[in-house]
């Protein structure tokens, strides 16, 4: 619409602004600040308590684990004992290689291979 | 309007968060201690340690005895829904009391055994049952690797690792573990972790005795015992075998005997220790302490002989007889033909004072002090109380009781140069870098001069060369010792015909001895003479001994080099 009392000028927003309330942004500022801070001190609380947790089952299951070994070779050790100990041996010498007890006259001592 | 609606919503707002708040005061501040001790409860559970018992090694480092961890199986009878069905199953397969089990399974209790310390088939057998309110739970179990071996000086444990004979018993402070707990979170899955700050208490392993046992002499002593005491028909038997140099024991064996594994399969009698309970009369391997009562009296003549009066004497109304008639013998010959009338002459030139001191000093009337329990002090009368007949009798080795152990003692101190020392089984204490010295050589008394020392020996000498104990000789090495073939009393009857306790006790090699030995057989039967059925034992026992400790052969050898013919049983045994 054309007319004398309409004049055209270019739209400058920029001289639209909305006064800056400082004292309400430091407020903002500082509420966040102390949020994120607690939020952020929470979060490493709870992520440190998980992982000791965490760890803690993994040590658990670790002791665990290694008791049994420890069980294991004990029962292994307990085999090795009987079948090392005298008895066994003997009857096996006797029976598989046909061994007996060594006579006198076999052994030789020390100050005889030394002369 | 619109400003009202928000003051409102506002204002409920905030007696919300103060609600809250003080919800929270309370659940969090007020009541704190009350919700911490449930959450404990529900979180926590305390976890017992039970750490190992100690070990029992022999000298060359062998388990003797050891305990690992088994399962035993418990039950929950609030959670089985079929108690008879449950005890059906079990029974089976743990061969277990059906009805017993049924009554258990039924009981108004959270917790009852069903059987504990299961071998790991039979865990098995259970778990594949997979029956609800049954379950495993760890255990500690005594195992003895060796079964029968040295049984009575180690002795057994219960069923909650208590000792309850041997050295299980003596030692229990020692080789009992210390339990400990610690305390661990659980989750809502029964998983459980550690977690810092909690609760440990460490426990303590027991400790691990060293013994001065050596299970292959220890072996080479059960199986010859084994053997002599079937060949014989003897009702039971007991070598001892001990170092005299040290008083360490290398073996100790008795038949009949048990597996502490299954200690109660086997009467309650084989559980005893006889070497050290047990008294016997030891006839005539007592004149060696006559003999040496004689020598420190000053009254033996080499030159002189004796007159044995063709095997009879009376003294004081009492009739005492020799094996064999003898005539006239030297002291030499009265030990190795070990003539009674000939001892008894030497008892009474030496003197009752002498005598009975001399018995003293050797050991006998008191227990040696050895480390095993229940040790038998014998039967000494006290010289007050002697008659007048006494030291007659006591001169052959009658009218007096000693135990194996005393009797293998006394002749260590002549075999080590005059010391009587305190008999030892353990050496050491301890697990790793904590091992000490527990026992060692200790001397007791010096009941015989280095001077009589050497006679003694040269005498027990003639016993294995041309007396009784020939039997006993051993190829390449000089061997000194004595027989025994003892009269067996019983109370209320007296000396039974065809009772005998056969013995022979001696060492070798005489230059430097290493090994004194005993051997006692109870009741053999037919043949029942010390040197006919102990006196070859002790020389099949101390023959191996020997080669296995590297003891070489004497230079000045009594019997030829190479192997001379085996000795055949001398007629002349007593």
């Amino acid at each position: 619409m054309r007319s004398p009392y309409i004049v055209r000028r270019p739209a400058e927003n920029i001289y639209l602004v909305r006064r800056r309330d400082r004292r309400r942004r430091r407020e903002l500022v500082g509420v966040a600040t102390a949020v994120v801070l607690v939020a952020a001190g929470l979060l490493a609380y709870t992520s440190i308590h998980v992982e000791m947790l965490s760890t803690g089952y993994r040590i658990d299951e670790l002791s665990r684990e290694l008791h049994r070994l420890q069980q294991e070779e004990r029962h292994r050790q307990l085999q090795i004992s009987r079948l090392t100990g005298p008895e066994h041996l003997e009857n096996r010498a006797r029976r598989e290689l046909e061994m007996e007890y060594p006579t006198l006259e076999q052994a030789i001592f020390r100050s005889e291979v030394a002369r | 309007m619109k400003h009202r609606r928000l003051r409102v919503l506002v204002t409920l707002l905030a007696v919300w968060m103060v609600l809250i708040v003080l919800r929270l005061y309370d659940l969090q501040v007020r009541r704190y201690d009350d919700y911490s001790r449930r959450a404990e409860q529900q979180q926590q559970r305390v976890v017992k340690l039970d750490p190992p018992r100690g070990t029992i090694y022999d000298v060359r480092g062998r388990e003797l005895a050891v305990s690992v961890e088994v399962r035993s199986v418990a039950a929950d009878p609030t959670v089985v829904a079929d108690p008879a069905a449950t005890a059906t199953a079990l029974a089976g397969v743990l061969g277990l009391d059906r009805d017993k089990l049924g009554r258990d399974l039924s009981a108004d209790r959270a917790f009852v055994w069903v059987k504990r310390k299961l071998d790991p088939p039979e865990v098995e057998s259970v778990r594949a049952l997979e029956l609800e309110g049954i379950f495993t739970l760890p255990e500690s179990k005594r195992y003895y690797p060796l079964g029968s071996l040295a049984a009575q000086v180690l002795g057994y444990v219960g069923t909650d690792n208590d000792g309850l004979a041997g050295l299980e018993f003596l030692y229990q402070d020692v080789v009992a573990s210390t339990p400990g707990r610690r305390t661990v979170v659980r989750d809502a899955r029964f998983d459980t972790a550690l977690y810092p700050g909690l609760e440990v208490e460490e426990g303590k392993p027991g400790q691990s005795l060293h013994l001065t046992i050596d299970g292959a002499i220890q072996h080479v002593a059960e199986r010859e015992l084994e053997r002599a005491v079937a060949s014989s028909g003897a009702r039971a038997g007991t070598v001892v075998v001990m170092d005299p140099q040290t008083g360490a024991i290398l073996a100790m064996a008795s038949r009949p005997t048990f597996d502490p594994n299954h200690f109660r399969a086997s009467p309650r009698e084989h559980w005893r220790n006889p070497a050290v309970m047990d008294v016997y009369e030891p006839g005539s391997t007592f004149k060696m302490v006559t003999l040496a009562a004689a020598l420190e009296a000053n009254v033996v003549d080499p030159l002189e002989k004796i007159d044995c009066q063709m095997g009879g004497i009376t003294v004081l109304g009492a009739k005492i007889s020799d094996h064999k008639p003898f005539g006239e013998l030297t002291t030499r010959e009265v030990i190795a033909r070990s003539s009674n009338v000939g001892a008894i002459k030497l008892g009474l030139a030496a003197g009752r004072d002498r005598l009975f001191t001399t018995i003293e000093r050797f050991g006998f009337g008191r227990p040696t002090g050895i480390d095993l329990p229940s040790e038998s002090a014998g039967l000494l009368r006290p010289l007050a109380r002697w008659s007048d007949v006494q030291p007659a009798y006591v001169s052959f080795g009658q009218a007096l009781s000693v135990t194996a152990l005393q009797l293998v003692n006394s002749f260590a101190a002549i075999a080590n140069g005059g010391e009587l020392l305190k008999p030892h089984v353990v050496a050491e204490i301890g697990n790793g870098e904590e091992r000490r010295r527990w026992r060692g050589r200790e001397s007791v008394a010096t009941p015989i001069a280095p001077s009589s020392v050497i006679q003694v020996r040269s005498m027990l000498e003639s016993v294995v060369l041309d007396g009784t104990g020939k039997t006993a000789a051993i190829p390449g090495y000089r061997v000194a010792g004595k027989t025994g073939t003892a009269e067996k009393a019983f109370k209320g009857r007296g000396y039974v015909d065809g009772k005998y306790v056969a013995s022979f006790v001696g060492f070798a090699p005489i230059r430097d001895p290493a090994v004194v030995c005993v051997v006692a057989l109870d009741e053999p039967w037919p043949a029942y003479h010390g040197g006919e059925v102990a006196a070859p034992v002790f020389a099949a026992i101390v023959a191996k001994a020997l080669l296995y400790l590297g003891v070489e052969p004497d230079r000045e050898r009594s019997l030829p080099w190479p192997r001379a013919e085996p000795a055949s049983a001398s007629a002349e045994v007593a």
